[in-house]
């Protein structure tokens, strides 16, 4: 960033901050997913409103936290959506041939939207100061984001990180708070750039996964209480080692992507961020690949050990180091911000009512 | 003391400081040049969730944020305020280990009897033609690589056809009509396969590997009693009931940690549908006059040969990917029955 040194002093920045807590979030999500549970899935939408509520009501920036409005109906009619079309395409093979072919075309057609549709859901439904958040990306784009570059770039992996950087751009380039809309700024090479160091950071990785087990392997031989040669198979202790040694590989190589992963998040939302401006004001996210893995990692391992029970405290977690890494650098007073004059504040106009949520989780 | 919040007029993004004064059944709010009384009514005040701030949205789309502390609490008390039961029970520690012990015992009922029980009813309403079409999938499946036709003469299938029918007479009334299967498959070994239509995978190398008829027989006897029960339906429905529980359960999580315990979970129904099926290939075999303790003969010589096969190729895998651990507890049950 080059820009004037006297001018710095004058640039403000408001820290983005979590305060939630995990113990104080298992309370409310254990209620979540008994009922869940007991109401085999349709209390699902209900819980969705309270755990978003309870990261919005949480996540603070300049004093004040910000706010989700949906309605748990809404959800669940989203979700019953999703799932008969998911049922549909499953059992296509069971009504006749070609029906599964069929479902894919119509799927495709429908689905970028629907995705708009959730977008423009969860953005109506979110409000900061007072003023609801608006998204104004248009039907065709949806169709260029998801139906050509989407399928381009399933066919043709190069494509990947454009498709990326047109999803970003759809997302983070379209959006609205009360008046003041969003611009962005990133391009495709800087993805690009991204995704080719993520490549290269496998490859090191899993040279030296497989330089690590093949210099091992002599190990194990070594520790085996066995003349060369003449391993025993059926020796039930010989065989109980082989077993871990094997389990224990597997585990090795299918954690392999979770640096590659974390350096992928870390960076794309740097780099979406920092080219995300809204109006003047602009944002700086300064996440580090190293520090998200261990976090992810050290999360990983404890939802495993706990059969999951350790999630509210991974969730709070990851909310806390990410708010963390995350300000805004207002130009000028928040106070300038506007509702939008050609909507009234109150309403979720019957347009936004008829919008519904569209994904599966907890 | 009345609370301070920070309202905003939902019109734009300014601040004005406010305090809370209490007022019966009514949001009464002033200070930085706005006043304004609402009935309660006329209002929404948050959920309580933890530490966060409380609001309370107002119609016009007005906001007032409170933190949260003993001021808020007896200020809401003041104007009358009822706290939903849900807002009230997700803040009590006691409430949430009763929720916690009450999901413990859920999930584990669900998985003991619920998700059988709705397999099960799957399984009995599915119509007959998605059976068919599942077989002939795997069949098709089979003979693309894996199986090859059977080498048994007729004269043999004859007979084990036969023993199929007589086996099937002892059940009585209801018992349908399993149709027998032939193919070759040495990747398989010595195997049989109930299938989801309700007829019976035989393997060459099986009744090549059995000794005599009563062998075979028990061979048979063990698979109608998988048809009988519909296993074959039941167990996928199962698998795809609990795969997508785990999925739910981890799946936003972590993809990997969500299957790995589907495997280890499936483990317990099929092994509840060996012993199943073998205690229904008991009672044919003891109707029909023939001695079950056979079947567990063969099922010790299967062991035998496998952890043969294992010394000389990767026994490793083998082991872990055999569907039928004969248990030493089934063979010595069904030896027990001479």
């Amino acid at each position: 960033m080059q820009s004037d040194p006297a001018r710095m002093p004058l640039m403000t920045v408001e820290p983005f901050q979590f305060t939630g807590a995990g113990g104080e979030y298992f309370r409310i999500w254990i209620v979540n997913v008994l009922l869940t549970l007991l109401t085999l899935g349709v209390y699902s939408a209900w819980a969705k409103v309270r755990r978003l509520q309870y990261f919005y009501r949480h996540t603070r920036v300049a004093g004040t936290v910000f706010d989700f409005h949906g309605q748990p109906m809404q959800i669940l009619k989203g979700r019953l959506i999703a799932l008969a079309l998911f049922l549909a395409y499953t059992f296509a093979d069971q009504i006749a041939v070609g029906v599964k072919l069929f479902m894919l075309l119509v799927l495709g057609m429908v689905m970028p939207r629907m995705l708009r549709s959730a977008y423009r859901f969860r953005w109506h439904n979110s409000s900061y100061r007072g003023l609801r958040f608006a998204f104004t990306g248009t039907t065709k784009e949806a169709y260029s984001v998801f139906l050509k570059w989407g399928s381009l770039a399933t066919l043709i992996p190069v494509f990947l990180p454009v498709f990326y950087h047109r999803l970003r751009r759809y997302q983070h380039g379209n959006s609205r708070l009360g008046s003041t809309s969003t611009h962005f700024t990133a391009t495709p090479g800087e993805f690009y750039g991204i995704y080719a160091r993520a490549g290269l950071l496998l490859l090191v990785l899993f040279a030296i996964a497989a330089g690590v087990i093949l210099a091992s392997a002599e190990l194990w031989q070594g520790l085996l209480p066995l003349p060369q040669g003449t391993a025993k198979v059926d020796d039930p202790a010989t065989r109980k080692f082989a077993h871990l040694m094997l389990a224990g590989l597997f585990v090795l190589l299918a954690m392999l992507w979770m640096p590659v992963r974390a350096y992928v998040t870390a960076r794309t939302q740097n780099l979406v961020w920092n080219s995300t401006r809204l109006g003047e004001h602009r944002f700086r996210c300064t996440l580090g690949a190293r520090r998200l893995l261990w976090i992810q990692l050290g999360n990983f391992l404890l939802v495993a050990l706990t059969a999951g029970f350790y999630m509210p405290w991974a969730m709070v977690r990851q909310a806390r180091y990410r708010a963390e890494c995350f300000s805004l650098l207002p130009e000028g007073s928040l106070d300038h911000l506007l509702a939008d004059a050609s909507e009234p504040a109150t309403a979720t106009g019957d347009e936004v009512s008829e919008l519904f949520d569209l994904d599966f989780g907890l | 003391m009345t609370p301070q919040g920070a309202y905003f007029d939902g019109r734009s993004g300014v601040r004005h400081r406010v305090f809370l004064y209490p007022a019966q059944d009514a949001v009464w709010l002033r200070g930085d040049g706005v006043e304004r009384r609402e009935p309660l009514a006329e209002v929404e005040i948050s959920e309580r969730l933890g530490s966060a701030p409380c609001l309370i949205r107002f119609r016009d789309g007005a906001l007032c944020q409170v933190e949260e502390g003993a001021e808020l609490d007896a200020w809401l008390k003041a104007i009358g305020h009822r706290e939903r039961t849900m807002s009230r029970l997700q803040r009590s520690t006691g409430l949430a280990i009763a929720a916690l012990l009450v999901t413990l015992l859920t999930a584990y009922s669900g998985y003991r009897w619920g998700l059988p029980w709705i397999a099960l009813q799957l399984a009995e309403r599915m119509p007959s033609e998605v059976g068919e079409t599942l077989t002939q999938q795997t069949i098709a499946w089979l003979d693309r690589g894996l199986a090859k036709p059977s080498t048994l003469k007729a004269a043999r299938r004859q007979k084990l056809e036969q023993l199929c029918a007589r086996l099937q007479k002892a059940d009585g009334a209801g018992a349908g009509h399993a149709r027998l299967l032939f193919r070759s498959a040495p990747r398989l070994g010595p195997n049989a396969f109930a299938l989801p239509d309700g007829s019976i995978l035989m393997l060459d190398e099986m009744v090549n590997f059995t000794q005599d008829d009563q062998e075979i027989a028990g061979v048979i006897a063990h698979e109608l009693g998988h048809v009988r029960a519909r296993h074959a339906l039941r167990a996928m429905a199962q698998g795809t009931l609990l795969g997508a529980v785990t999925a739910w359960w981890l799946g936003d999580f972590s993809p990997l940690i969500a299957s790995a315990p589907v495997a280890l979970l499936n483990a317990r129904y099929s092994q509840a549908f060996e012993t199943e099926a073998d205690g229904y290939a008991i009672q044919l075999m003891q109707r029909t006059g023939m001695a079950p303790g056979r079947l567990g003969d063969l099922l010790e010589r299967l062991e035998v040969w496998r952890q043969k096969k294992g010394k000389d190729d990767d026994g490793v895998l083998s082991s872990y990917l055999s569907s039928h651990p004969p248990s030493e507890a089934r063979v010595r049950m069904l030896k027990g029955l001479r």
